[in-house]
């Protein structure tokens, strides 16, 4: 008598839980009228089967139904609430357009406008505070400010013949001769800009107002939803 | 039951059918939790985990057994666990003899339960069985519960442990006879006609 084979014992598992076609079946059944040894491995396999199903099935130690926190169930929203749920992307929205229009302008002015009206702007009280020594004078403002301006000329048209030139002067007179010949060109930026500033702060602010209010509205409706959807299926 | 019904009203996000399902398997799958992981908290652990996976991908369930697809889920539950034990092993607190070495296999010995002496046998028998489950590989422990625990064929084992049939039956072959050398050292738990069994072998 030889040990059967592990493909013996397999065809005996598949035999003992009916799953050999009825060739295979016959086959077997006749082996094991002729072989002990083959008929002793069923019987102990049988055995084996059968004491495991001696272990008993125990009942679950607790109910595992689920809650609609445990499944990821959230409360349905109000109809409203998909408008005010884009408060988020409106005010991302709002922010970049409020950006372009307080940025933009002032990137598409030429270089050279820029420099003269700070200029100017250092420039305007000098020239108020020299009115105000001439005593209100008009007349003599525009004659004084003439020549101011004319008087480092003098230094440099002396240094000249002397050959002499010196880095320090050229500067000076090419630093206080351009505010006096672009004064007139940057006066009209100077009388806009009052205009422009507070028009846009008060669409800044109506917007970033609009904005806050949506998000308090879509936080409060969400708030509100969710406890009332809790409170429901506690109840329930 | 409607258990179609049930199962068509879950895949449409009807949590009440879905935890009927639940009340109908929630002994199955606990079971099979319970034998391939040997700690009653552990199964229950893995059997919500298996229930709440279930519940989130039950469109995926396309028909056939629903008992299997379900029993997949806490199988995939179980492996997880036991991959996660496998990181961070614990050390178990071993009882020890009087010369300071462990008691063999303390769980099956270890007399939780305070019932007459009949019972004590069933329990002790329980614990014997789950002890030999438990020194299984955890791919022969899945597919022998999956088979001589809960009653599934081989198709449904299939889907169940996700492995081909073939494998199935090379498997629970393997299983089987482990088991039965080690219910051999438990021979005076067992039943009688087992062990006559036995004796006739012997003789």
């Amino acid at each position: 008598m030889t040990q059967p084979s592990f493909r013996d014992v397999e065809t005996l598992t598949a035999y003992l839980d009916g799953q050999l076609d009825s060739t295979h079946h016959q086959r077997l059944e006749s082996r094991l009228g002729s072989e002990p040894e083959l008929k002793a491995t069923l019987d102990a396999l049988i055995e084996s089967r059968s004491v495991l199903h001696r272990l008993p099935q125990r009942r679950a130690p607790r109910n595992f139904m689920l809650t609609p926190k445990m499944a990821g169930i959230k409360p349905p929203l109000p109809r409203a609430y998909p408008i005010l749920r884009f408060a988020s992307a409106f005010a991302g929205f709002l922010f970049l357009f409020v950006y372009a229009a307080n940025f933009l302008p002032q990137m598409s002015l030429p270089l050279g406008a820029a420099a003269p009206a700070m200029e100017l702007q250092s420039a305007a009280p000098a020239q108020d505070s020299m009115r105000n020594q001439a005593g209100g004078s008009c007349d003599t403002c525009t004659s004084e400010a003439t020549i101011v301006a004319a008087a480092p000329l003098a230094p440099s048209a002396k240094a000249a013949p002397t050959e002499q030139p010196t880095f320090e002067p050229t500067i000076a007179v090419e630093t206080q001769t351009q505010p006096a010949e672009s004064y007139g060109s940057t006066s009209s930026t100077l009388e806009r800009r009052p205009f422009n500033l507070p028009a846009l702060s008060l669409v800044e602010l109506a917007v970033l107002g609009v904005a806050i209010l949506a998000g308090l509205a879509a936080l409060y409706i969400r708030v509100r939803t969710e406890r009332a959807f809790a409170k429901k299926n506690k109840t329930e | 039951m409607d258990e179609p019904a049930l199962i068509h009203d879950a895949q449409h996000g009807d949590l009440d059918a879905f935890n009927r399902l639940v009340l109908a398997y929630q002994d199955n799958v606990y079971n099979t939790a319970l034998r391939i992981l040997g700690d009653e908290d552990l199964a229950a652990d893995a059997s919500q985990e298996a229930f709440i996976s279930a519940f989130r991908s039950i469109t995926s369930f396309r028909g056939g057994s629903f008992r299997a697809w379900l029993l997949r889920t806490v199988t995939n539950a179980c492996y997880d666990e036991l991959r996660r034990r496998k990181r961070r092993p614990t050390i178990p607190l071993e009882p020890l003899t009087d010369d300071d070495e462990e008691v063999d296999s303390p769980r099956w010995l270890a007399d939780t339960s305070m019932s007459p002496e009949q019972k004590a046998e069933a329990v002790e028998l329980e614990h014997a069985i789950q002890h030999c489950l438990e020194s299984l590989p955890a791919d022969f422990r899945t597919v022998v519960v999956l088979a001589d625990l809960q009653g599934l064929d081989y198709a449904e084992i299939s889907t169940a442990a996700h492995v081909p049939l073939g494998t199935i039956k090379s498997r629970l072959a393997r299983a089987r006879l482990r088991l039965r050398e080690c219910l051999q050292s438990f021979r005076e738990l067992l039943p009688a006609a087992f062990r006559l069994e036995e004796e006739s072998q012997s003789s």
